[in-house]
């Protein structure tokens, strides 16, 4: 029996808010929408799905900013954050982070010039030229950037669960299939959001298709995650009871695990077998995914933050 | 060039605080967190074989200390003296370190960078002791370069019956030794 | 004060003292202020006295301020200084000023040959061939000389032996008519759900006056009721749960947490002093924890010495609401 009394209060502090939550969801989008991209051009698909890989690949830029912004808020010293270019720390994750972050701003950008030039709507008269020529520098490379940018949306996919594992003092964070798992999470809510905003088209068979897989790991994987919880240490098991039954129980089972996976994965098997495809239903179908996707970080990031 | 550590034998400490009070004065630490703190212990389940001890927490400066290697701009880093020390100018406060600390005796500072234990370091070059060391009515506090035979820390120890570090499955190889606990560190946070 | 025997009181001025954290059974304290025609408070803090005070004299700290020289002859005599390191902060003054300043003004002069504390001090330090400049250098000054008290390392003891025994047995006592050999009397024994309420002292704070200290108050802001683990279960209260505490007598202090600990005996619960201050300009201390002088109604007086005894009040736990575990720590 130990009776433990601690004189002042900041053993089990919240270090990260909303903001991290939300920087992880949109990563995690944007690693999903480049990796959908990419392997469309890689694939030869690009015309067939060319209204969608074209949404893809210009909405990933103002995705990932819109993440950076929220994790620049996120952090106490606003104006240091250029110390994290002018060094790299191989054993920081949240170093490799803010380097895949900028390089896949960047090549995400350059994927995204031909898109904007086709576009026509440029605005700005003056320097119309220099993006054509961009564009026309981009155009023969655009399979060497996709491989990069398949490549580089893996790795932020993955980063983004690596990144709240590196939290080695909270248990329910410590766990290595965080990476996989907000990979195929991300991967999932990208498609919900093709099918928001470019609705119909071939890509739609596909994407349901793609759902029943990625829904299938991503169930299992949550699954797992929680069972290894529930066989570590008495700290991870008070973790895992904390998601499964306690305060953020209410999300997490109606919105992460009933919204996000089952409800969609049910839709989606439904269209399968029935091969009737209702537009209500996807986006309800694809909104879900998104609320879900969402749910899964912020729970994680708040109900994962019990130290020991 | 020294590995500084610093001791708490529990034979002489009463639990007084006259240390946390200290610390906070000197190192102007912000209501409602702490760079040391002391808590008490109690374990034993009667009257007759209880065993009361007081656990001395704050930055612990290991030697192979994780908050080093999350940290991603190198604002943390291991000086000279072996001390572990963070670089408020170069702290962009992304609390990567107080979440990798398994002791968790960092803090985020209301001024936007992470804060904890500096042993004084602005004290100690100009043969002060740490403001805690100098505090402690019971001199059970004990501060010195572990390499020195000859430290106060280093004969305190020898003098000690039982040495232990908290949780040395860390691996963080900590150099704050409790000498002479009744209830050991390990036995507290099982 | 209260019954105006053998003489009437007709003034009181309190200084370093809280009336209400001192003396036991508050209830009586304030009937006895009640009964006088003036009552002057010298304080440093906006204490529940002061608020019972015609007039308050705010005193600066002891960092602000110049004290008479501090004498302590035990085992090494030494002389200490205690002088100002910061100007006062707001509109108070050393407590030598007010002494000196109400003196002149009753006509009192011939006491107070000197005109400021300076003075004062160098001429008691002249005396013993210090003066004030070496003094402010060095704080302390130890002195030879006999020990006020007797020291008696390896000089036997100070007990009166017989046959290699202390003797105990005390004639004086069987002289004045008490018992030689005083024996042990049991004291009431607390009713059915009540628990004798005995108290200390926790090493952060100072008896009743440092509790709105910043620095401390955040070691410690409030107290707890220490309870048996097993009576506490037995009431169904958890540790870090509310209670009212309720004596005897009515008298009533808290809201207090409950401490469920291993270190205490059943019949008993234990509160550090010092806490459960009414005094809202006391604005860290105020409402913080529970009383145990608000509890002690009732006082035993030991025949003999006069002494009091406090731990003679039984207090039953009521609850209150509920709240988290603030203090429980990390485990």
């Amino acid at each position: 029996m130990i009776e433990l009394r601690d004189s002042v209060l900041n053993t089990t502090l919240h270090l990260w808010g909303w903001e991290v939550a939300v920087y992880l969801f949109l990563g995690g989008l944007a690693a999903g929408l480049l990796i959908f991209a990419s392997s469309a051009h890689l694939a030869g698909r690009r015309r067939e799905y060319y209204p969608a890989v074209r949404a893809a690949t210009l909405w990933t830029p103002p995705i990932i900013l819109v993440g950076l912004v929220s994790l620049w808020l996120d952090l106490g010293s606003k104006w240091n954050p250029f110390w994290l270019y002018l060094t790299f720390r191989p054993l920081s994750p949240m170093s490799w982070g803010a380097w895949i972050l900028i390089a896949v701003l960047l090549t995400s950008s350059l994927a995204s010039v031909p898109a904007i030039a086709a576009r026509g709507a440029w605005p700005w008269h003056r320097s119309r030229t220099a993006l054509d020529r961009l564009a026309r520098w981009v155009g023969p490379r655009v399979r060497t950037l996709s491989w990069w940018n398949l490549g580089m949306g893996v790795a932020l996919g993955v980063y983004t669960g690596v990144l709240l594992g590196t939290m080695v003092a909270r248990p329910a964070l410590n766990s290595p299939l965080l990476g996989p798992l907000f990979l195929v999470s991300g991967a999932s809510t990208a498609g919900a959001l093709i099918v928001i905003l470019i609705p119909g088209g071939p890509w739609g068979r596909l994407l349901t298709r793609a759902e029943v897989a990625v829904k299938l790991i991503k169930f299992s994987m949550l699954g797992l995650y929680l069972v290894g919880l529930a066989t570590s240490t008495a700290y991870a098991q008070a973790a895992a009871a904390t998601l499964v039954a306690g305060a953020w129980a209410w999300v997490f089972w109606p919105v992460v695990v009933v919204a996000g996976v089952l409800a969609p994965l049910g839709i989606a098997l439904a269209e399968i077998v029935t091969h009737r495809v209702s537009r209500a239903l996807a986006l309800l179908s694809s909104s879900m995914v998104l609320a879900g996707g969402l749910a899964l970080r912020i729970v994680l990031v708040y109900a994962g933050q019990r130290g020991f | 060039m020294a590995r500084f550590g610093m001791a708490v034998d529990l034979d002489r400490c009463v639990g007084c605080q006259a240390c946390a009070v200290a610390c906070a004065v000197e190192n102007e630490v912000p209501e409602g967190f702490a760079r040391r703190r002391v808590g008490e212990v109690v374990a034993g389940w009667d009257l007759d074989d209880l065993r009361l001890q007081f656990l001395h927490m704050q930055c612990y400066h290991c030697a192979n200390p994780p908050c080093i290697l999350v940290c991603p701009t190198g604002a943390t880093y291991i000086n000279r003296d072996g001390l572990c020390l963070v670089d408020y100018n170069i702290c962009i406060g992304c609390r990567a370190c107080v979440s990798a600390c398994p002791y968790g005796m960092r803090y985020p500072h209301p001024r936007g960078f992470v804060d904890k234990c500096s042993m004084c370091d602005h004290r100690i070059h100009s043969d002060r002791h740490p403001a805690c060391v100098e505090a402690c009515p019971a001199g059970a506090l004990v501060f010195g370069d572990l390499d020195d035979p000859n430290s106060a820390i280093s004969q305190a120890a020898a003098a000690a019956s039982r040495v232990e570090a908290d949780r040395p499955e860390t691996g963080a190889r900590p150099k704050f030794l409790f000498l002479n606990a009744r209830v050991s560190p390990q036995e507290v946070r099982r | 004060m209260v019954s105006g025997q053998p003489y009437p009181i007709k003034g009181l001025v309190s200084y370093a003292v809280n009336l209400f954290h001192t003396l036991p059974n508050p209830a009586r304290t304030r009937e006895a202020l009640e009964r006088l025609d003036f009552h002057l408070a010298i304080d440093i803090l906006p204490q529940e006295h002061t608020r019972w005070a015609d007039v308050v004299l705010p005193e600066c700290t002891y960092l602000e301020r110049y004290d008479d020289l501090i004498t302590v002859a035990h085992k090494r005599p030494f002389i200490a200084l205690r002088q100002p390191v910061v100007q006062p902060m707001h509109d108070t003054k050393p407590g030598w000023w007010i002494a000196r300043e109400l003196g002149l003004r009753l006509g009192l002069e011939q006491y107070f040959p000197w005109k400021t504390i300076e003075e004062y001090l160098e001429q008691r330090l002249n005396s013993v061939g210090l003066t004030l400049e070496e003094m402010k250098q060095k704080g302390v000054s130890i002195q030879k000389g006999r020990p006020y008290l007797e020291d008696w390392e390896g000089r036997g003891t100070p007990f009166k032996m017989t046959g290699g025994k202390i003797v105990i047995y005390c004639e004086e006592l069987a002289k004045a008519g008490h018992d030689p050999l005083p024996r042990y009397e049991p004291t009431p024994e607390p009713p059915e759900g009540y628990f004798r309420l005995i108290y200390g002292r926790a090493p952060v704070h100072t008896f009743a006056r440092t509790q709105n200290n910043p620095v401390l108050a955040r070691l410690m802001a409030d107290n707890e009721v220490w309870i048996n683990r097993e009576a506490a279960a037995d009431l169904g209260l958890a540790d870090g749960d509310r209670v009212m505490l309720v004596n005897q007598d009515g008298a009533r202090s808290g809201p207090v947490r409950v401490r469920a600990t291993s270190r205490i005996r059943r019949d008993c619960v234990y509160m550090v002093h010092g806490f459960g201050h009414n005094a809202p300009g006391m604005r860290r201390a105020h409402g913080r924890g529970a009383s145990d002088t608000a509890l002690q109604t009732r006082y035993a007086i030991d025949p003999i010495s006069g002494g009091a005894g406090l731990r003679v009040n039984f207090v039953r736990l009521e609850r209150g609401s509920r709240t988290s575990h603030r203090a429980a720590g990390r485990a």
